[in-house]
């Protein structure tokens, strides 16, 4: 039914989105730039003299107007403005000849600005790749008993109809749409009637008893050599109650084409809940993803299974219980299973995008980061990447994956020296800040990272005084660390952190690193890539940027206080710290001259 | 949801701390192994591990796992040194996963 050649369209369709999302963020930096431009021509035709100020040869990029003729008047004209005197001054005629010229590049620049708007506009509309992946998930799971909602067809059908006439033909075109509805409603009538509903994620999907007779349920285990009887009378009674025989069936016979046993006496309540929990569809979904991920000569499945067990939500889709009944629920007392297989799906095919394709060896380490929600998950390895964080070290550990604050605990970890600490253990960006103030009163009391550093094996790690909160170290627990190392918590206008609160402040950093004052600061303060430094105050230079780049797209930026502001946002400083800080700003910009932009 | 946590004396504080650090399908996941987590508490305390709350805050998959499992990747290490070093500093028991 033409399953290969549409995941061959679908992949077609993500490389074409993908080609657009980079022609987008071309676009909106170009947009950016005449938008900048646009200020300065308009400043000229208010005020001709400022055309001293132009930069020909990068107007010319955008007009064809500047013709070497033009530029040689233009030339003149500013070489009159800089030596008028007396004997030589700009004349009316020359004056409107400026107003003219610099007035049809405006609207030159308007048109640009319009049709890149209409470019950016008509991209947008695309669909983003993530709901392409989940249609080919889909496609290639229909033959597991999966299926495709109305809506997966008909989003299915807008793809394929661009193809038409060149990769497809209309008759190929026909037979996809009636296999694939021919095939899902098959599936539906024969399967989980719980997948219907793709958009349920709210909705807490319950179980109906089926009460199965307990004899078939013996046979059918012992079919696949499991010992009914050996389980707990919960279990028995959930299998009994819950258990879609033709579900149980198909689990446990995809279990054995694949010699995947489960130790029931280690495993019965991931056992019980596979097969009452779980559907056909999903449990091949994971093994033959694992099989994919498998980079391994002589995979042995049994043991990479037992660690995709460990998660057991990742073989459950979307919220699911049991109904309630006398026993209680699922084989603990919670009252419903959050489902992690959609999450694990999204987030498996954003890391093999990424390059990441030890999945099964971080299943094995940090299974848990795999059914983080998607959109968290993708921001948090944005951020890594931002900071040029090797995909190494994030895999080395994965439960950096988990961390609310990511990239502030890493600007924290810059700021108080020691960054390589943290890429040596980089779970620790999930540490709170109470580590952070010990090593600060640590530095306070003199002491150096070479007194604080301890070297195991290729790990350096800190003395327990400082990474174990229950001991209080250096005086310091949950709640006063802030006091105990006297930070001082600078004064800014609300209305930057109003601002920047609604941000994720995640990059891409675009328009940053043209703004005059990130510009200078790069210029007097950086250190190397992760550092300013104030006179001796190192500052995360990845905070500013990311900050920086906020306050301008929200037209905040563009002060010595909005600079100031960025610079000392969540740092952990001392009044002097930020004094000394304060004197460099000031002395850096100036504070007499304006840096708008 | 994890209240069984309880049962190794895991007090009300840090059962806040696990379900705040860690999404609902690990969560999930950690009360279905309720017997295994409690063996693998229990082995740990008797090892001499005193960061539990830390692990369980910030590591809950070293209790999804099978409590064979677990001590088989233990048994690759020198137990003493090894429970010296992650109580000095809990983030390194990721060595166990190497």
């Amino acid at each position: 039914m033409g399953k290969n050649k549409i995941i061959e369209l679908l992949q077609k369709e993500i490389n074409h989105i993908s080609e657009n999302n980079k022609e987008i963020s071309k676009l909106e930096i170009e947009k950016n730039q005449l938008k900048k431009l646009l200020i300065e021509l308009q400043k000229i035709v208010n005020t001709p003299k400022s055309i001293v100020d132009l930069n020909l040869e990068e107007l010319s990029k955008y007009t064809s107007k500047i013709t070497e003729e033009v530029k040689e008047k233009i030339n003149f004209y500013r070489f009159i403005f800089e030596n008028a005197n007396d004997l030589i001054s700009i004349t009316e005629e020359q004056i409107n000849y400026i107003k003219n010229l610099i007035s049809n590049i405006i609207n030159e620049i308007n048109d640009k600005l319009d049709k890149i708007g209409n470019q950016i506009e008509q991209n947008k509309r695309m669909k983003e790749t993530d709901e392409i992946n989940e249609l080919i998930t889909k496609v290639s799971g229909l033959d597991a008993n999966d299926y495709f909602s109305a809506k997966d067809i008909e989003e299915l059908r807008k793809i394929l109809d661009k193809y038409i006439g060149t990769d497809l033909s209309i008759e190929e075109y026909i037979e996809i749409i009636i296999n694939l509805t021919n095939s899902s409603i098959a599936n539906i009538t024969k399967g989980d009637v719980s997948l219907i509903d793709d958009n349920n994620d709210e909705k807490i999907e319950e179980l109906l008893e089926v009460n199965n007779n307990e004899e078939d349920i013996i046979n059918l285990l012992k079919e696949y050599n499991y010992n009914f009887n050996v389980l707990k009378d919960k279990n028995k009674e959930l299998i009994i109650k819950f258990g879609s025989m033709i579900n149980m069936s198909s689990i446990l016979s995809i279990l054995q084409e694949n010699n995947i046993r489960i130790d029931i006496s280690s495993r019965e309540n991931q056992f019980v809940t596979l097969l009452t929990l779980s559907t056909p569809q999903i449990v091949n979904t994971i093994i033959e993803n694992i099989k994919i991920d498998s980079k391994e000569e002589g995979l042995i499945l049994n043991q990479v299974f037992d660690n995709y067990l460990d998660e057991i939500s990742l073989f459950i889709k979307g919220k699911r219980t049991y109904k309630k009944t006398g026993i209680g629920g699922p084989p603990s007392d919670k009252k419903y299973m959050v489902g992690g297989f959609e999450h694990y799906i999204k987030n498996r095919e954003f890391l093999l995008n990424k390059g990441v394709s030890n999945i099964n060896d971080i299943m094995k380490k940090c299974s848990s980061s795999m059914v983080i929600a998607h959109n968290t998950f993708a921001l948090k390895f944005k951020g890594f990447e931002l900071y040029n964080i090797p995909v190494e070290t994030i895999s080395s550990t994965f439960s950096c994956m988990k961390a609310p604050e990511p990239l502030t605990m890493l600007d924290h970890f810059i700021e108080v020296g020691c960054f390589d600490y943290v890429l040596s253990n980089f779970s620790k960006v999930t540490v709170g800040n109470s580590m952070i103030y010990r090593i600060i009163k640590a530095k306070q009391e003199g002491l150096t990272n070479n007194d604080l550093y301890k070297k195991f094996d290729k790990k350096v790690v800190l003395p327990s005084n400082i990474t174990v909160d229950k001991f209080n170290g250096y005086g310091i627990n949950k709640t006063n660390g802030s006091t105990v190392i006297g930070q001082y918590h600078p004064d800014f206008s609300p209305k930057y952190n109003e601002i920047i609160m609604q941000e994720d402040n995640f990059g891409p950093l675009v328009l940053v690193y043209n703004d005059s004052f990130i510009k200078r600061l790069e210029e007097m303060c950086k250190e190397d890539d992760y550092r300013y430094n104030f006179n001796g105050v190192i500052i995360s230079r990845f905070k500013v940027l990311r900050y920086y780049e906020t306050m301008i797209k929200k037209s905040i930026a563009g002060t010595v206080d909005s600079i100031m502001y960025a610079v000392c946002k969540d740092s952990i400083l001392t009044e002097e710290q930020y004094k000394t800080i304060k004197n460099c700003v000031d002395k850096i910009f100036n504070p007499g001259r304006s840096y708008r932009i | 949801m994890i209240d069984f946590l309880k049962k190794t004396n895991i007090n009300e504080d840090i059962l806040i701390e696990i379900i705040k650090n860690n999404n609902p399908s690990a969560l999930s996941s950690l009360s279905i192994n309720e017997d295994e987590c409690i063996k693998i508490i229990n082995y740990m305390k008797e090892i001499g591990f005193t960061c539990i709350d830390e692990l369980l805050i910030n590591r809950i998959d070293l209790f999804l796992s099978s409590f064979d499992k677990f001590i088989k990747k233990l048994s690759k290490f020198n137990i003493p040194v090894l429970v010296q070093l992650v109580n000095t500093d809990y983030a390194t028991i990721d060595i166990i996963n190497e």
